[in-house]
């Protein structure tokens, strides 16, 4: 076993939080080819978990500097043998052991890939089959739904998991043994808010941090039409805000600065309450629950004339020092060279925390919304700060590799079997690693289970019959096929919900859209603007089958389109799970109160459980914001909350037969069923 | 805008001071953001100002060693054992040894000094990576003591003092010797398991539970047995409502590890013999006879798994269970959530760990 784990080859996806403590349990463990993807430099908030960097690799890439410290635990072959003496044996012998020259060992090589697994030219089905098993260190959904893909259509063993504060969870996918993969499960994308929500209903303390870094935008992007508060003064409305805006964004260096203070004075004055008053008198909030209030305007001189800004990261500040805050932040950046300031909100950057923070609340206060932020908590949401430690990282890891021992071991057994030409007593039983017997799906928790347990193992889910990727099973769409364009199908539907890399489109077994290496992008071009409904080949109506190929990913399926004309506020096609195993709910609750025939207990075939729990490392999610007027797409940076949904558990301690629950109604009490929500 | 510029050379040095100072702080805020989003700044504090000894470093205490300074705890090491003893050991706090042999000459070309170092101890030898590893705790002070010359004094300053490969009834004296509110842990690896020993002090420990996301009042422990209690309870009565025929094997391997130590004076596997018939055959003479005299059984697939493996340490199952004791000790220190009691117990192979508590079943 000890050679297999020598010579075996592992591919190791993430050098983060994760990433570090696989690599060192892989080299303290013996593992001698390891490659390691990872598109990320190291930050000083990663340093109190990640424990192969130090201060000084701050900047560099993550996979480079981890595979250099990682080569270097790996201990020597030949262990000194005289135990409990350290004198005079520093010529230890390396090589010198019979069984180590003889068996062949491959050098030591832990070698690092700068880059994203999403690089179809680089990483793709035969790059993974190279390995023995892959181990997943991600931080994110659509790398992880990536990989699982690339390993299925390798058949390779992937060994997943993600941590989320004190909460973790494992689990391993293997298309030939039978297991549900990683999108078996819904597994939350990007958060998705309404533009009109972020513009003029805003009720979360998120919606105003990402209408705070919209402002920055607009103030401080070289496009001022980039950000979504954009309004064209030549627009058939008269906007109550550009004018200033415009003018602040071209006011020179003043001598004593009274025009700038102006400047500054007149956008805060027109946001907060010329805008606010023209859209009560439209009527906008007549059916809301809270009606916003304009800013008092005795704040806002209160706040120009004050000249110390706040300086607590951790206090809330008043409104009034928020104003400070804000003039502060304008006057800096006016400051500033060009090309020092960023156009964009970046959490990491002092300037532009502070005036997020301070627009937000503003903001917030505004339209009453609660609770107001420090620049600290703020900072939390506005980069979608994932609470991480050393320890649940180092359990879920350290879990990791206890599978990848089974699953070496299975294919050990199986070289074995093979090599000896010894077929089983009964010759079928010979098939596969057949890893649904010997790996788990294991959940680590921070208040133990009434038994006691705080690691729990439960066999692995089969897979979901309704899943798109792994059984290949026809998607649902439901869409308003007149008003669709192909283009928004393509980057909302097949890129965005459904994660296709490079997809290939037909209808009856003609192409309509074509797009990587070879496709002939050009001669399809022209359907990119076209309704759904108006496109060759009859085009995509009620009923249609569409047919989608991707061979960066070895992925076919079919979608059926339905057709549906009215659609509720801020509903989206891409909003409605596409791969749920679960019965939907009203039916659900059907065979809940049906008292089944002859069957003892209905146990809840949804699966609720998930690796989705995103592992720590950052942030700055991409987040879709739709704009439902326009049907436009916009992407921006934003925060969210991450839901973990966990499985409830409860089992024999003594590790006999588990009995899974009917996890429908977890009660409040019952710690078995964790559900961690980020701040927001 | 910048108005501040005249500064008098007077309040220069008081100012240079509290920059340091602030200087400081905000590394400290910066290096430690993620998880005091996790456990918040008052924990964050408790943790900045806790102190753990390390009786002995090993595969499963490095584990924890690294997670604890990692979060802020700043670490003392014990641990006299020639540096040696840490090679047949998974802990990642080795020297860079020349194990490349096979390929590079750059390594003939540049003998590395590192190599050459020679470390009194284990404790010397670890000390310099420990201070690499967070170097916001600065230096990492060594206790150069003999384990069984401990005195109540050398223990005054912890919250926690974690053992690993020390004999039972070492465990026993120095948990008796721990000053009011220190905790003791031992913490070892065996094969494809792990075992905790926990002694939370006395009765009057308290911890604040937690409902959600909300901290309730704190209230004491309900069952609390002292390790020199808890190791005299014989397996066969250490049971409960969800361990009715015996305790977890993990527990009753761990006592069965501890008495071939007791009476051989070694640790069952150390020195290589595990291949070797007779030693293997002498160990499990002592372990059935063990046993016996506690009234238990153990699988002989268990029990050979038990005698092969001996305390040698797999990498995953130390970092499976000292991240688990390194959540615990957080627990502990911050004052937060139910810890622990009175023992963790890790079987790798299943992917299972449990908290057991040992208490005699009348
Ligand atoms: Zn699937």
């Amino acid at each position: 076993m000890f050679h297999k784990i020598q010579t075996s080859n592992i591919l190791c996806v993430g050098a983060g939080g994760i990433g570090c403590e696989l690599l060192k349990d892989l080299a303290l463990s013996g593992f001698r080819r390891v490659q390691v993807i990872d598109l990320d430099t190291i930050d000083i908030s990663n340093l109190n978990r990640q424990l192969l960097f130090r201060s000084q690799h701050v900047g560099m890439p993550k996979c480079t500097v981890a595979c250099e410290v990682a080569t270097n635990m790996v201990p020597p072959l030949t262990l000194p043998s005289d135990d409990g003496n350290d004198d005079d044996d520093d010529e230890k012998p390396t090589n010198n052991d019979n069984n180590n020259t003889s068996n062949n060992l491959p050098s030591i090589l832990y070698q690092a890939h700068h880059g994203n697994v999403c690089d179809t030219s680089k990483f793709n089905v035969p790059f993974v089959k190279q390995f023995d098993l892959v181990v997943n260190a991600l931080d994110n959904v659509e790398a992880r739904r990536r990989v699982n893909r690339l390993c299925l259509a390798a058949d390779v063993p992937l060994i997943e998991a993600g941590t989320t504060g004190y909460l973790g969870q494992v689990t391993v996918i293997h298309k030939s043994s039978g297991v549900a993969c990683y999108e078996c499960t819904t597994q939350e994308t990007q958060k998705v808010y309404p533009i009109c929500t972020i513009r003029s209903t805003p009720s979360m303390p998120v919606h105003t941090i990402v209408w705070s870094k919209e402002l920055y935008k607009l103030l401080f992007h070289s496009k001022v039409d980039d950000s979504m508060l954009f309004e064209d003064p030549e627009g058939e409305e008269p906007s109550t805000y550009m004018a200033a805006v415009s003018n602040l964004r071209n006011s020179e260096e003043d001598k004593d600065g009274l025009l700038f203070s102006k400047a500054v004075r007149d956008v805060l004055h027109d946001l907060c309450s010329t805008e606010i008053q023209k859209q009560l008198d439209m009527g906008r909030y007549k059916a809301a629950k809270k009606t916003p209030t304009c800013l008092d305007v005795s704040i806002l001189e209160k706040g120009m004339t004050a000249i110390t800004p706040p300086s607590s990261t951790t206090d809330i500040w008043s409104l009034e020092e928020s104003v400070t805050a804000l003039a502060t932040c304008l006057r800096e950046a006016q400051t500033t060279p060009n090309e020092n300031l960023l156009e964009e909100f970046d959490k990491d950057d002092d300037m532009a925390m502070r005036f997020v923070t301070a627009a937000s609340n503003l903001r917030s206060s505004v339209f009453g919304i609660e609770p107001l932020q420090s620049l600290y908590s703020a900072k939390g949401i506005a980069g979608n700060i994932i609470p991480a430690i050393a320890t649940t990282n180092a359990i879920c890891a350290g879990l990791q590799i206890l599978q990848a021992f089974s699953i070496l071991k299975r294919q050990l057994m199986l070289e074995q079997d093979r090599s000896s030409g010894g077929e089983k007593e009964n010759g079928d039983d010979v098939a596969g690693l057949q890893l649904d017997k010997s790996c788990f799906y294991v959940n680590c928790i921070r208040n133990r289970t009434r038994n006691g347990l705080y690691l729990t193992a439960v066999p692995l889910e089969k897979p979901n019959p309704n899943c798109f990727v792994c059984k290949n099973a026809v998607i649902p769409l439901t869409l308003n096929v007149n008003e669709w364009t192909l283009q928004e199908l393509l980057h909302r539907v097949i890129k965005g919900r459904l994660g296709f890399e490079e997809p290939t489109l037909m209808l009856q077994g003609d192409f309509i859209w074509e797009e990587g290496d070879g496709a002939d992008e050009e001669e399809f071009k022209m359907n990119l603007p076209k309704k759904l409904s108006q496109l060759p080949c009859g085009g995509i109506q009620h009923g249609t089958v569409l047919e989608i190929d991707d061979n960066s990913q070895s992925l076919n399926v079919c979608v059926t389109i339905t057709h549906k004309d009215e659609w509720d506020g801020d509903e989206a096609p891409e909003d409605f799970p596409f791969v749920v195993g679960a019965l939907p709910p009203k039916k659900k609750d059907d065979v809940e109160n049906k008292p089944a025939a002859g069957a003892v207990a209905v146990s809840s075939t949804e699966p609720t459980k998930s690796v989705n729990a995103d592992n720590n490392d950052d942030d700055d999610d991409v987040v879709l914001i739709i704009d439902e007027d326009e049907a436009k797409i916009d992407t921006v940076e934003n925060g969210g909350k991450k839901m973990a949904a966990k499985r409830s558990i409860d089992e024999n301690a003594d590790g006999e037969k588990p009995t899974k629950k009917a996890k429908t109604k977890p009660s409040k009490e019952d710690n078995n069923v964790e559900v961690i929500e980020i701040e927001d | 805008m910048a108005t501040t510029n005249t500064t008098d050379a007077t309040t220069t040095t008081t100012a240079t001071a509290a920059t340091d100072q602030q200087q400081k702080q905000q590394k400290e805020s910066d290096v430690y953001d993620r998880q005091i989003r996790l456990w918040g700044a008052e924990a964050q504090k408790k943790i900045q100002n806790s102190k753990v000894l390390y009786l002995h470093v090993t595969g499963s205490s490095s584990e924890v060693l690294k997670n604890l300074c990692l979060a802020g705890i700043a670490a003392t090491i014990c641990d006299p054992r020639p540096a040696s003893a840490l090679d047949s050991s998974p802990c990642f706090f080795t020297h860079p040894t020349n194990n490349n042999s096979n390929n590079s000459d750059e390594d003939q070309e540049n003998p590395t000094k590192k190599q050459k170092i020679k470390y009194d101890s284990v404790a010397h030898a670890v000390r310099p990576l420990v201070e690499e590893l967070n170097p916001l705790l600065g230096s990492c002070p060594i206790l150069t003591k003999d384990i069984s010359t401990l005195t109540g004094e050398d223990l005054i300053d912890f919250a926690v003092v974690i053992a690993s490969q020390i004999p039972l009834e070492e465990s026993v004296r120095i948990s008796k010797l721990v000053p009011n509110g220190c905790i003791f842990y031992t913490i070892d690896c065996f094969g494809m398991r792990g075992a905790s020993i926990i002694d939370l002090g006395g009765k009057e420990f308290k911890y604040r539970p937690e409902q959600g996301k909300k901290l309730l009042d704190p209230i004491p422990i309900k069952d609390y047995v002292s390790l020199p209690d808890m190791v005299e309870v014989p397996l066969h009565k250490a049971i409960n409502r969800f361990h009715k025929k015996g305790p977890p094997p993990t527990w009753v391997m761990y006592r069965s590890l501890l008495e071939y130590q007791r009476q051989t004076t070694r640790w069952l596997g150390d020195g290589g013999n595990n291949d070797d018939n007779a030693a293997a055959a002498a160990a499990k003479k002592i372990i059935q006879e063990f046993l016996k005299n506690e009234q238990v059984t153990m699988t002989e697939n268990d029990l050979n798994d038990l005698i092969t493996a001996g305390m040698a340490q797999v990498a995953p199952v130390c970092a499976v269970l000292g991240g688990m004791v390194g959540n615990e000790i957080i627990k502990i220190i911050s004052g937060k959530g139910e810890p622990a009691n009175n023992t963790i117990l890790l079987d790798g192979g299943a992917c299972k760990a449990w908290t057991f508590l040992v208490k005699a079943k009348e």
